[in-house]
């Protein structure tokens, strides 16, 4: 309706452009709200020179934008040191554990003990951040242990016990090493939930 | 320098402004945009005024409904909370004090 006026047409059009580093929902309210504005100003009949004189009144696209963003009082919570060590210590104890597992094989308490330790401080830090959901701080604390269950499963089925032939130790590895990237993929699945949650405003 | 002073004092005080106009009624994001336009010096633009009432209802301060209009598409009306009465009190109150104080003083001054 009022946006069909063009000149209307291209304030919206330049607040849009303007308003494209804003984060969604609060552009999408702006604009809503400045079309709203526009609508009880003009009417279809309006002429161009009443158009021109709200567009006038409403202010420059730029400097309502700028206002958004002075006004947006930054209710996010951004990723510091702690979500930063917790993606370092989840990625590093998660390829670790595997690792040490397939090498040797056995559970060694020496080697195990500091990506145990080390898993286990992620993910208490995995857990006290404010920006990831349920959902990621359970695929975060998962994951390692996932993974460690999938190499002893397997290991009980192409081994008896400790005792283990050569092509079955072989084989073990093979096939295990590709989910080596397993700890990979959590982490860049967590490193971008934290770029999204940065993003979105939180009540505080 | 002065303008500078003087447009940080303006922002902080507008929102305020704001809430007052919604004590005693709720109205729409274009009415209290024309009203205060109406005020000298008390909104660079019109359009500045959709920002801030953006950041007082995420504050909490403000609430909105739709409401059908008689002419047009619905209105979004803005309201106080509980809140944002309890705020604009406290800031009538703390305002009273300040410009009393600051008035006698700026009288001071001049003799």
């Amino acid at each position: 309706m009022i946006a069909r006026h063009e000149l209307v047409q291209r304030y919206l059009d330049g607040l849009r452009r303007e308003a494209r580093d804003l984060p969604a929902r609060q552009r999408d309210e702006l604009l809503e709200e400045i079309e709203l504005h526009l609508t009880e100003a003009l009417s279809d009949e309006s002429s161009e020179a009443e158009v021109r004189t709200e567009l006038e009144r409403l202010g420059h696209a730029g400097d309502i934008v700028a206002e958004e963003r002075d006004r947006a009082a930054q209710p996010t919570v951004r990723p510091g040191a702690k979500e930063y060590l917790a993606l370092l210590l989840l990625l590093v104890s998660g390829l670790f554990l595997p690792v040490v597992g397939v090498v040797f094989g056995v559970v060694l308490v020496g080697g195990l003990l500091l990506p145990v330790v080390g898993w286990l401080a992620g993910v208490v830090l995995l857990w006290l951040s404010q920006l990831w959901s349920i959902g990621d701080k359970l695929v975060g604390t998962l994951q390692p242990v996932g993974w460690l269950l999938a190499v002893y499963a397997l290991r009980l089925g192409l081994c008896t016990g400790s005792e283990c032939t050569a092509a079955g130790e072989i084989a073990w590895i093979v096939i295990l090493a590709p989910a080596v990237l397993l700890p990979v993929f959590a982490s860049v699945y967590l490193g971008r939930a934290l770029r999204r949650a940065e993003r979105l405003p939180r009540p505080t | 320098m002065v303008d500078r002073d003087l447009s940080q004092l303006r922002r902080g005080v507008v929102e305020y402004c704001v809430l007052a106009l919604l004590r005693e009624d709720e109205r729409y994001g274009f009415e209290i945009a024309r009203t205060l336009g109406g005020v000298n010096g008390m909104i660079s633009s019109e359009g500045t005024l959709y920002p801030l009432l953006g950041r007082l209802r995420r504050e909490g301060v403000v609430e909105s409904t739709w409401r059908e209009s008689p002419s047009g598409p619905p209105r979004r009306y803005y309201r106080l909370t509980t809140l944002g009465e309890e705020a604009l009190r406290s800031f009538i109150a703390e305002w009273r004090r300040f410009s009393a104080s600051v008035d006698q003083l700026l009288a001071g001054a001049k003799r």
